[in-house]
This record gives C-alpha cells, sequence and structure tokens, in this order.
C-alpha cells in the first residue's frame, strides 16, 4: 500500500483541493466508502425520499390527481386539527404517556445494569441477562395479547388482587390503569435488552479506579456514586437527549392493540388519532398535516434537550 | 491472502445488500407495468369485432381478441388454492361462456391501489369501493377521470342486463347512481336479509322450562334464570360493538342516522336513547352482561359460550354450527336457537334488526377506468354476470359439478363441495366454482341462504332475524352533496369518538345517565343538527327525484 500524500499544494485552491482529497481517499478506503453505500441508499430512500410526499399535509390530496395535481389549501388541514375538540385531551395523553414513560422507564435499565455489574457470578449474571432480554423479541402483537389476557377479569392479575383480598374487575376498561399498565409492560418487555448498553458502557470504565478507591476505603455504594455513574454519564445523557426528541412520537402499536373507546380518555394519542383518521377514514392529507406538527415538536424537543444538556453537563450531540 | 479475502468478501456483501435494498421498489414497479402489456394486447382488431357483433343480433360468446385485464382483492377463500382467480374453475367458464380472454390482477396489500391511480397505469375493470376509499366518493373518482361513467355503455345497449335490473328496482337504483345520475360501476347485490341476531341455549331453555323471549322482560328474566340456576357468571356475552343494535331496537331507536315520518334522527342524540343506556346499564350492573365485554376477543367469546359462562349471545348464523360442534365434544345436548330481536310489547315487530339494503355504499363496484381501451368489451363482459347464466354461474357455479337443480327447482351443492378429498372448506370450494364466496359485482341469488347453510335452525335463524321492519326506518345508501360532504366527515370524525366512548361510560356507570342532558348539550355543540340537516336535504332529494 502507497503512503499518502498530503502535500501543501491541496489546500492552495480549496474547492478542488477538496475534491482531489475525496478522491485520493476514496481510493484509499474504496471498500469502506463501498461498505456505507447501503446505509446511504437506506437513507436516502427510505427516509430522505418519502419527505416529498409531505407536501400533501398542506393539500387537498386525491389519488387520481396525485401528489403534484392534488390542489393547495394552504394551513386548513392544520387549523382544523387545532379546533378539533379533541386537540388538547391528545397533546396531553401523548405528553403524560410519555412523560411518565421517561420518569418510570428510562432509570430502569441503568438501575439493572447497576445491580448486574455488582453481581459476583458470572454465570448468575449471564442467566439473569438472558431471561431478561427475552421478553424484546416477541412480537408486540402477541405481547399485547398476552397483557389482555393478563389483565382480563379471570387472568392473572385480578387471581393475584383476589388473593389479596382486592375484588375482580377488567382492568383493560379502567381508564387511570391505562397508563401504568402500558409503561410498567413496557418496562418488562424492555428493561433487560436497553440496560445493553449501559453494560458495554460499564465495561469501559477503568479498574485501575475501583482499586484505587478500594484501597482509599470506598465501600459498595461509594464506589457506585463516584465512579459507576460518572463513568456511565456521557452515555446516559445522550440516550436522555434522544429520548426526549420522541417525547411526542410514541409506536402507535402497542396502544392501538391495548386501547379501548372507554379508556380513550387517557389512551388516545397523536398517532392513533391520526390512524384512525387516515386509515380507517382515508383522510390522509388531514394525518400528513397532524405527522408533521407531531414532527416540529420534536425536531424542537430535541434542540432544546440539547442545548440544555451542553449547558449544564458538557455532553450533547451536537 | 486472507486480507484480499475479507475484503472481495465485504465487497460482495456491500453489494447485495444495496442491490437487496431497491429489489423491493423494482418489484412493485413491475407489477404495474403489467397493465400496460395487457393494453398494448388490446390493439388490433377489436374494434372491427365490436361492430360486427352490434350489427347483427347480439350473443354470447363473442367473437374478439381482446383480452381484458381485471384487478381485485384476492380473498383467502380463492389464494388459498390459487395464486390468482384466472386458475380458478370460475374464471374459466367465464371466458368460454363470453368469449372474452379475461387476466385478472390482483394487488399484494392496500397501497398498492393509490400507487397505481398515481402512476395512471390502470387495468380496463377495478373493483374498488369509491365511496368509501376515494377521498370525495365516486363523483371525484369521475371527475379526476380516473373511472369512465357508464351512463354511454348503457344507453349503447352495451349493457342491456344491468339496465333492466335497475330498471326493476328503482329504489335500489336511486342509490346506486350519483347526485348526478351518474353510474360509477356495476354494484354487487346482496339480499340484505339480516345474517347476526340473538342466539340462547336451548338445551338451558328446555332445562328451565322458559319459551324463546321476545320482551325485554323475559329476556330479563331469562338471563337472571341463567345466572342463578345454571351458574352462568357471565348470562349474555359478545363484542361491545354488536351490543347496540340488540339494545336499541328494543326502544325503537337507530344506532346511527334512521328515519321516522320522513324526518332524519341520529340514534344517539335522541332522548329515546336514555332509556336504552339505562337499560343497557341496569343488566350490567345485575351482572347479566359479561364483564369484559370492551375486552371481548372471538376465542374468550367462544370459550365462555361453550363452558357454560354464558348462554346468550349477539352472533351469526356461523356461529350456530361452530358453537354447537365444540360444545358437544363434551355435552351431547348444547343446542342453540335463534330468537327474534328483543321488543318492549309483546307481539310487536322489531323496528331494528341488523337488516341491510341490498345496496351498500362500502362495497366494492366493478368499474371500467378511463385507460380501458374497449370499454365495450369491458362492458358486455360484466354484464353477462347480471344476466340470468351469468348470475347462476357468479352464485352457484357450474351446474353438475358445483350444484344441482332438484325437481321443484331447490338448488343444492354437489357432494364435492362438502366433502373435498382435499379437505377444503365449503367457501374455499366456492372459491374455486364460483364468485359467491364474498360480495362482488353479481345480484344474489335468493336462494343462496339454503345453499350456503347446512343446518336447518340456522335457516330459521336468518328468518326470525330478517323479521323486522327495518327498511322503513333504515336510512338509504344514500350521498351527500360533493360541497357537504367534506363538513360531514369533519363533524362525524368527532361525533364518533365522542359517542364510542360516551356509550361504555353509560354502559359501565362510568357516567351517571343523570348527565345524559349534558351528553346532548355536547353532541350538539360538535355540530350533530348540522349533520342532521345535511342527511335530510340528501333524503328529501332522494325521495322527490
Amino acid at each position: 500500500m502507497g503512503t499518502i500524500h498530503t502535500g501543501t499544494k491541496a489546500y492552495e485552491n480549496s474547492s478542488a483541493g477538496f475534491f482531489k482529497r475525496l478522491l485520493k481517499d476514496l481510493a484509499a478506503n474504496k471498500v469502506l466508502y463501498l461498505m456505507i453505500l447501503p446505509i446511504i441508499a437506506y437513507y436516502i430512500v427510505f427516509h430522505y425520499g418519502p419527505i416529498y410526499g409531505l407536501q400533501i399535509g398542506f393539500k387537498k390530496y386525491s389519488p387520481g390527481l396525485g401528489i403534484l395535481g392534488s390542489p393547495w389549501v394552504g394551513l386548513d388541514h392544520f387549523v382544523n386539527f387545532f379546533r378539533s375538540y379533541y386537540f388538547w385531551r391528545l397533546i396531553r395523553n401523548t405528553f403524560l404517556i410519555n412523560f411518565y414513560g421517561l420518569i418510570f422507564s428510562f432509570p430502569m435499565p441503568i438501575l439493572f445494569a447497576l445491580l448486574l455489574n455488582e453481581l459476583r457470578s458470572n454465570k448468575f449474571k449471564r442467566t439473569v441477562q438472558t431471561i431478561s432480554y427475552l421478553p424484546h423479541f416477541i412480537s408486540i402483537v402477541v405481547i399485547c395479547g398476552m397483557i389482555t389476557d393478563f389483565v382480563a377479569s379471570d387472568g392473572l392479575i385480578n387471581d393475584l388482587i383476589v388473593l389479596l383480598g382486592g375484588e375482580r374487575a377488567p382492568l383493560l376498561q379502567k381508564p387511570g390503569l391505562f397508563r401504568t399498565i402500558y409503561i410498567s409492560s413496557g418496562i418488562w418487555q424492555g428493561m433487560g435488552f436497553r440496560s445493553i448498553i449501559f453494560i458495554a458502557a460499564l465495561s469501559q470504565i477503568d479498574q485501575q479506579l475501583y482499586e484505587a478507591a478500594i484501597i482509599d476505603g470506598a465501600g459498595r455504594l461509594k464506589r457506585a456514586w463516584h465512579i459507576t455513574l460518572p463513568g456511565i454519564a456521557p452515555t446516559v445523557v445522550i440516550l436522555l437527549i434522544l429520548n426526549i426528541g420522541r417525547l411526542l412520537s410514541l409506536g402507535f402499536e402497542k396502544i392501538l392493540l391495548l386501547y379501548n373507546p372507554i379508556t380513550y380518555e387517557t389512551a388516545d394519542v397523536i398517532s392513533t388519532f391520526v390512524f384512525r383518521k387516515g386509515l380507517e377514514q382515508y383522510d390522509f392529507s388531514y394525518s400528513t398535516a397532524v405527522g408533521i406538527f407531531n414532527s416540529v415538536i420534536n425536531f424542537t424537543l430535541l434542540i432544546i434537550a440539547n442545548n440544555v444538556s451542553r449547558k449544564v453537563s458538557d455532553y450533547s450531540l451536537w | 491472502m486472507e486480507k484480499k479475502f475479507f475484503k472481495l468478501f465485504s465487497l460482495i456483501l456491500a453489494a447485495f445488500l444495496t442491490v437487496s435494498l431497491f429489489a423491493g421498489c423494482a418489484k412493485e414497479n413491475g407489477d404495474n407495468d403489467e397493465p400496460n402489456k395487457g393494453q398494448d394486447m388490446d390493439t388490433g382488431k377489436g374494434d372491427d369485432a365490436i361492430t360486427e357483433a352490434q350489427e347483427e343480433e347480439f350473443s354470447y360468446p363473442m367473437d374478439t381478441n381482446v383480452k381484458v385485464t381485471w384487478w381485485h382483492g384476492l380473498n383467502p377463500n380463492v389464494s388459498k388454492s390459487f395464486e390468482s382467480a384466472n386458475e380458478t374453475e370460475f374464471a374459466k367458464e367465464l371466458e368460454k361462456k363470453t368469449g372474452i380472454d379475461i387476466e385478472f390482477m390482483h394487488p399484494t396489500s392496500d397501497e398498492q391501489f393509490g400507487l397505481m391511480v398515481a402512476t395512471g397505469e390502470l387495468p380496463d375493470i377495478v373493483e374498488y369501493s369509491w365511496d368509501k376509499f376515494y377521498s370525495g366518493g365516486t363523483p371525484k373518482a369521475i371527475e379526476d377521470k380516473v373511472i369512465i361513467p357508464l351512463n354511454g355503455l348503457m344507453e349503447e345497449g352495451y349493457m342491456p342486463n344491468y339496465v333492466k335490473w335497475l330498471s326493476e328496482n328503482p329504489m335500489l337504483d336511486k342509490m346506486i347512481k350519483t347526485n348526478e345520475g351518474l353510474y360509477g360501476g356495476l354494484a354487487p347485490i346482496e339480499d340484505g336479509k339480516s345474517i347476526l341476531g340473538p342466539l340462547v341455549r336451548k338445551d338451558w331453555l328446555d332445562d328451565l322450562g322458559l319459551d324463546r323471549p321476545e320482551t325485554s322482560d323475559e329476556w330479563y328474566e331469562m338471563l337472571v334464570a341463567f345466572r342463578d340456576k345454571k351458574g352462568a357468571e357471565a348470562p349474555m356475552t359478545k363484542r361491545s360493538s354488536r351490543f347496540a343494535t340488540f339494545f336499541h331496537s328494543i326502544y325503537g331507536v337507530g344506532t346511527s342516522f334512521f328515519v321516522e315520518d320522513g324526518k332524519v334522527h341520529y340514534g344517539p342524540y335522541d332522548s329515546r336513547y336514555k332509556d336504552v343506556m339505562g337499560l343497557v346499564n341496569h343488566w350490567y350492573k345485575e351482572g347479566l352482561l359479561d364483564k369484559d365485554i370492551v375486552t371481548m376477543n372471538k376465542n374468550l367469546e367462544y370459550a365462555k359460550m361453550t363452558n357454560g359462562t354464558s348462554g346468550a349471545l349477539v352472533g351469526y348464523t356461523g356461529h350456530i354450527s361452530l358453537l354447537e360442534d365444540i360444545a358437544r365434544e363434551t355435552d351431547s345436548n348444547y343446542t342453540l336457537t335463534a330468537t327474534k330481536w328483543p321488543v318492549l310489547k309483546k307481539g310487536d315487530t322489531p323496528k331494528f334488526g341488523h337488516k341491510s339494503w341490498a345496496f351498500s355504499l362500502n362495497n366494492r363496484v366493478a368499474s371500467i377506468t378511463a385507460a380501458c381501451k374497449h370499454p365495450e368489451i369491458a362492458a358486455r363482459l360484466l354484464d353477462y354476470i347480471y344476466g340470468e347464466e351469468g348470475q347462476m354461474l357468479a352464485n352457484f357455479g357450474i351446474e353438475g359439478i358445483s350444484y344441482n337443480v332438484e325437481a321443484g327447482g331447490k338448488i343444492v351443492p354437489t357432494e364435492i363441495m362438502h366433502n373435498d378429498p382435499d379437505e377444503r372448506s365449503f367457501f374455499q370450494m366456492k372459491g374455486i366454482y364460483t364468485r359467491s364466496y364474498a360480495t362482488g359485482p353479481y345480484v344474489r341469488h335468493p336462494q343462496m341462504t339454503t345453499f350456503d347453510l347446512t343446518l336447518p335452525s340456522q335457516w330459521e335463524a336468518v328468518e326470525l332475524w330478517s323479521d323486522s321492519n327495518e327498511l322503513d326506518h333504515k336510512f338509504p345508501s344514500i350521498r351527500t352533496d360533493v360541497a357537504d360532504a367534506e363538513e360531514m366527515g369533519n363533524i362525524m370524525a368527532q361525533i364518533k369518538t365522542y359517542n364510542d366512548e360516551m356509550y361504555l361510560k353509560f354502559l359501565l356507570g362510568e357516567e351517571s345517565l343523570d348527565k345524559f342532558d349534558k351528553y346532548m348539550d355536547q353532541l350538539k355543540k360538535m355540530g350533530i343538527e348540522r349533520a342532521i340537516e345535511i342527511y335530510q336535504k340528501a333524503y328529501d332529494r332522494y325521495l322527490s327525484d
């Protein structure tokens, strides 16, 4: 392999220089570039291509006229959505489910990883880890079928409640319990798998720090507080920012499979509303407009979270 | 050496991944090319053939070499046996009888339709529900030049059978054509009888010495007896969506829009709706209705009906044979019987009962697209099915193979239909020989019910359930003015969500019925009166035409 020369000449003309360098880099690392090609193609086809279709949110879309041919209606769909009777309820529900989700399910994998880290027996640790991953690999449809059966009036959870002296009740018919069921089942399903990234971060911490701390007489809690937590803080912060960026865009499949009209009060969120409007009533433009609104909010939240984090903790996405 | 191999390997992998990424798109493009292929073959002597045929007395089979492409969703009853409807005996017989070469095409997903329309590469015939799926409905699809109105072809005499049928059924004719008088396609015509209704355990009734209940009081008495004497924890079960008609029929209020003395009403916005909800809530509190109705699913429902937890449900004719088959493995006495829809006073005829108009706006009509080069031939093909011979083929298949006509005119399925050597079900067998495995562009034969159903108790069920005055009160399958359609959609989207929610709240007692006036006020605020006004306008025009 020849050495790469980056002579001073290359910098004289910046734009020509850039292409020259790019070509050189391409030649030198052609295999690497080729390997990233599928990823780039994926993003272009599935993530940038569809942006073109967003315009139907500002149009009165009719399949026969196509995306380009449909007439513009400006912000009509947005105004309709803002004026809709359910607008505030949708915002509230979407925000609350995600907010509670963030509070309760975000720390769980971290705690879990910390606890696993303290285990002495490697064999036991591996077994626990593997078992905790399992629910992640079950399809959401099956999970929701299981949840529905568990919380039915003659289901497992109700058996437990009766055992503890409570009364049988179909829990999915209680609007007050929907978020609890949704979030706790989410923790059960996702905790193990999401802890992987923290376990990986834990393994990066320099073992000498622990040895020094032990010599200084630090106990387990002190070591966890002063070494482990600061050690994985960058990972935690980055994931937190990313999670905040998704605060309003939760996957709607699970809600769709678990909710019913009686729990709309707490369970109906923007994406399920879009689903009913777009796919059951075939109002594509309207649901696109609501989707755009949702993305704009998410984007704003992401930027805010990132800036706050950069100011407060020095860690940020960019 | 090893390094080189690794390099080569990653190159191939990368190339493979990139190609596979585009493979999905490429495949769809391929599918969409097909309509064109079909049309390219159309060019040629088609025109001559049709003019010749017009000059002399017309008769099938036609002498033409035009190929007609026909797009419709493939029903699971067919896809179980074949990849495409082309391979069915029904299609082969239809081609033979009409002399027209048909190429059936099937979408792999619902989105494919939007794509197909957007690219303008349309097949000749499309089965689609414009009024349900296409924003703006049939009039807009015609205006957007996706499909052609059939009026010209009908006037020129290419569709004598369909024209004849419409003239014999003027009320349905008014529903099928748009407000501008255009026909968007050939409509599926059903018989409108109710195949859904109340079912109760006959063996329990006999044990308890009770007759089949007719009034709400008799129902109450029976369910209490089921609960107290038969130990049924949930005497009546079913999925909540099917509950509605049962209670509404008692008080004579529709579940949605209905007509009374020429005036349009909205069921849930009616003072009688309070009585309906009062009764439902009462029964629920007494433990007569299943506690799990909201989250009920099919398997739970079957289990409860067959293990003695429940003794009554609102179900389909198919439930009779299905549940009896399951239950009789453990209880040979298990028998289900249908009852009429309940009424308030003994001897009354139910006002509602899940009967439907023979034509529904939700059904898929067979339309001829603007891309069709030989609409006359497509019209002749579709019209054949509305003739006497075509109707028999679409309903029952081929005489001597899939059906026989007994002395006295009774049409019965042949032996193979119920006992297929390959163990396919009756409806899968219908998928091979007929179009009547699902609704489609044909007129349902009056004998279809007895042809389909094996048990006399099922025939009785259809008669009992259909014994109601529903069609006097049911809002017809008509379209609102195009200008009103969007406003109507916006109003009703909110009201539907609100109603679904409040219906269950009243039912479960989460919301007291004292708040009923507030509920009515809320409906009013959401614009229900404007919606009624729009429907009243459409109804008045329907009557005046």
